[in-house]
């Protein structure tokens, strides 16, 4: 009876994969509008495992060796699986719109959610693997959703493979750690690396692991596949793609970091640096000449995952708390820049390029506006939200001595607010010859407004934020 | 008699290492990727084994169980998506995914 002694420990994640199981059996026994009845199962059980954990008490038996709940953890997965529901809730009408509303859909992210809640709890190797591997295949078969779109197709090959490539490389990361520790708990094995200075075959594993994480985190040089795979699948699946892995698996390095691989600062902290500074570098640079919509937010995504990765080398707990006030900020401010790319349609297509954004001041003024609010935000100019993470995440660097990556940050961010400007620029000053009508959707809208407002005002509650995350104790 | 595990490692990063090349020097069919994803992860899988046997303890058999498991996820999701490109572009050679770029 032990192993199920501690079985209210999984019960969120249970939950998440018995609905899940049983939305696939409705699924396939529903004669019609499968797709509306399984999206709202799925509503459901992301609520049910939501309340779970929101009325989940933190104890210190609520951890077993290779799965440990905190504080910090419940309040990422509540985050996720709110996440989940925005992303569900607003990707509705442009699902429906492009006749994507295969039931599948909401199926296959309730098992990436469960593999993502799973992740943020990992405190063993094979759990974490495990978990991966549960997130990405779910994303591969969600890219390629659209059967019949040879980019969609294209795009969640070229995902798979190179996925694959880097889940067998945090993989033989993880033999290596295994070969030398002889376990795969991460408290053992830094109590392990305490004593044993084994550190060759130690640290070719660190590096391996953490070049498959920075794969995972598109954090450049593995970013090679986010821009064609960003550009090729559907919005709504981009959408996903652009916000919830990125806190998990951002959230799940930082505990790799800090717990197994923790004796080994020095060498992460070299490999962590070339990552960030070239992420920023690539991203702000690369971004420039880009015409396509999404190509460019794939751009900005590196360049964002590089600031988020400043807090990290940093010695502190502010710059872990900047690092995930950063991202809570970054993927608030894409799920709304995503829903008003999911809203631009005209004459029944997509929007994709920049230049179909023309007049939109004066066919779709609120959307500009909240858009607008949107941008300023990721370019971070100061009354907006964005300028406070970069600002904490700047604070951190110079604090932890790391001023020449602050200004070499600050550098890129200016370069990397340019064509945030310059979007805004072709929604209110470019002339037009034909008014764009755009097909409206409250639930878009409404997202729109939201996050915007979200960006708006949280200037009143930075200084709150900022406390309460630092009091956590990432 | 027992063999040293360095033999092992050998062995698998050698086989590692022919995966790796094998997916990158490939020009041909898709299908060999596929092959050398497989080498990938198999070639771990000699590394769990031979060290689960060296430190006498099952973790590293119990993770090569869940490692062939999550390989033949992998081949079955990887064989789907091939099929759906090849229902829409006609063929399966590696130059031929060339729609997206920039």
């Amino acid at each position: 009876m032990d192993a199920f002694s501690n079985l209210n420990l999984y019960l969120p994640e249970i939950i998440i994969f018995l609905g899940a199981l049983i939305s696939i059996v409705s699924g396939a026994f529903f004669k019609n509008n499968k797709y509306n009845k399984v999206l709202f199962l799925s509503f459901m059980t992301i609520t049910i495992s939501f309340s779970f954990i929101l009325f989940s008490d933190i104890s210190n038996e609520s951890s077993s060796n290779n799965f440990v709940n905190t504080t910090f953890t419940n309040i990422v997965k509540l985050f996720v699986l709110t996440l989940a529901i925005g992303v569900l809730y607003v990707s509705n009408g442009y699902i429906k719109s492009n006749k994507l509303n295969l039931f599948e859909y909401p199926i296959l992210l309730l098992f990436a959610v469960l593999g993502m809640l799973l992740m943020i709890s990992a405190n063993d190797l094979l759990f974490l693997y495990i978990s991966i591997e549960l997130q990405s295949l779910s994303l591969y078969v969600l890219v390629a959703l659209n059967r019949d779109s040879l980019k969609s197709s294209e795009a969640a090959l070229k995902y798979f493979i190179l996925g694959s490539i880097a889940s067998a490389i945090i993989l033989y990361g993880i033999s290596m750690t295994y070969s030398i520790t002889g376990t795969t708990n991460y408290n053992l094995i830094k109590e392990f690396s305490f004593t044993d200075k084994n550190t060759l075959i130690f640290s070719f594993g660190l590096i391996l692991i953490l070049s498959g994480m920075a794969f995972k985190l598109s954090a450049a040089p593995f970013h090679m596949w986010t821009p064609d795979v960003y550009e090729g699948s559907p919005s709504s699946v981009t959408t996903i793609l652009i916000t919830i892995p990125k806190v998990v698996v951002f959230v799940a390095l930082v505990k790799l970091l800090n717990e197994p691989f923790f004796y080994f600062k020095n060498l992460w902290q070299q490999i962590i640096i070339i990552i960030i500074v070239l992420s920023m570098a690539v991203g702000s640079i690369a971004a420039l000449r880009q015409e396509n919509i999404k190509r460019l937010f794939a751009y900005g995504t590196i360049a964002n995952i590089g600031y988020v990765l400043i807090g990290v080398i940093s010695n502190s707990n502010q710059g872990l708390s900047s690092s995930i006030l950063y991202l809570v900020i970054y993927t608030i401010a894409s799920l709304g820049i995503f829903s008003f790319i999911m809203m631009c349609r005209k004459e029944n297509s997509q929007v994709v390029h920049l230049q179909g954004l023309v007049g939109l001041s004066q066919s779709n003024s609120f959307a500009a506006i909240c858009m607008v609010m949107l941008l300023l935000s990721m370019a971070g100019i100061p009354p907006f939200a964005g300028f406070f993470a970069k600002f904490y995440i700047f604070i951190a660097a110079v604090e932890s001595g790391f001023l020449s990556l602050a200004i070499i940050g600050v550098i890129f961010s200016v370069i990397s607010a340019f064509y945030y400007l310059k979007i805004i620029k072709i929604m209110y000053m470019d002339s037009q010859e034909d008014i764009n009508i755009y097909e409206v959707d409250n639930k878009m809208y409404l997202m729109l407004l939201i996050t915007s407002l979200v960006m708006l005002v949280f200037i009143f509650f930075a200084n709150d934020f900022i406390n309460f995350l630092n009091k956590l104790n990432i | 008699m027992q063999l040293d595990p360095n033999y092992f490692t050998i062995l698998s990063a050698i086989l590692f290492s022919i995966g790796i090349l094998g997916i990158f020097l490939n020009r041909r069919s898709i299908i060999i990727i596929l092959m050398s994803i497989e080498i990938l992860l198999l070639s771990v899988n000699i590394n769990l084994v031979a060290f689960s046997s060296f430190h006498g303890n099952l973790v590293g058999q119990i993770f090569t169980m869940f490692v062939l498991t999550v390989a033949a996820a992998e081949a079955a999701i990887g064989l789907a998506i091939i099929v759906i490109f090849f229902r829409n572009r006609g063929s399966i050679k590696v130059e031929d995914a060339e729609q997206l770029k920039g």
